[in-house]
């Protein structure tokens, strides 16, 4: 399964696609919402996880790209929040995200029961 | 998590908080803060430092980040000016920020730094959610 990681953090990228890769994914990093929407285009992946907060493009934007181009609309998308984007993940959940979950060393078997069953959903 | 990824981790979020910690200062000291897309850039280091301490467990020192995110997302709103006096706050929250990562880097523990923190609620006017200044 591939996974698309959009997030601008050297952090968490480095953190989230050495953690996915040791789950058996195949990770994709996109370090904006530019190159992210690049890169769901050039390599199409099963799920996106999206960063909200971001340079050049932010996650709102790429939400609404993706959801106005045919191929890349019915890709899941989950989103990162941190502490008080209660307004963002509502925002985010309007423009098409599926769920949400909490970026943290604390919380990544979470992320990955949700990425699990986003995955075992049928696609439609 | 072994132990070897932990240590892997704990030294790439000290690199990238001093690298978050030593662009903000630039900032500041630039005296380019009127620029809309410098606030921008200022508003994104302090998410990024919230996400990164609390991520890592050193929730004291996410909570002053949080504020100071909150502090730019009023200057980006119009809610407030970034004054002199303000910029001075905040360089302070800055240095205080970078002892945290000190001393994380070499003990792997953070400074309280709970009174910073409300004393600088206090002077902003401006609290944490689920916390008050009353």
């Amino acid at each position: 399964m591939r996974i698309l990681l959009v997030e601008d953090d050297p952090f968490f990228q480095k953190f989230y696609a050495y953690k996915l890769a040791e789950k058996g994914y195949t990770v994709d990093v996109g370090h904006d919402g530019v190159e992210g929407l690049q890169l769901m285009q050039k390599y199409p992946p099963d799920l996106i996880l999206l960063d909200l907060i971001m340079p050049n493009l932010d996650g709102f934007g790429v939400l609404t790209a993706k959801a106005a181009n045919p191929v890349l609309k019915n890709i899941p998308v989950l989103v990162f929040s941190t502490l008080s984007q209660e307004q963002d993940i509502k925002k985010a959940m309007s423009l098409g995200a599926v769920d949400y979950a909490n970026k943290s060393f604390f919380d990544f078997e979470t992320l990955v029961a949700k990425i699990s069953t986003i995955l075992s959903k049928p696609k439609v | 998590m072994d132990n070897n990824t932990t240590t892997d981790f704990l030294n790439l979020f000290i690199t990238t908080a001093n690298e978050h910690l030593t662009r903000m200062q630039q900032i500041l000291f630039s005296q380019e803060t009127s620029k809309p897309e410098i606030i921008e850039e200022l508003h994104r280091h302090a998410h990024s430092l919230k996400g990164e301490f609390n991520a890592m467990g050193f929730v004291k020192s996410g909570e002053l980040a949080h504020l100071l995110e909150l502090i730019f997302a009023n200057v980006k709103s119009g809610a407030a000016i970034l004054s002199p006096s303000y910029v001075g706050l905040i360089q302070k929250s800055l240095e205080q920020l970078s002892s945290s990562v000190q001393n994380i880097a070499a003990s792997k523990t953070e400074i309280d730094l709970t009174v910073f923190t409300e004393t600088l609620a206090k002077e902003t006017g401006i609290n944490l959610p689920g916390t008050s200044t009353v």
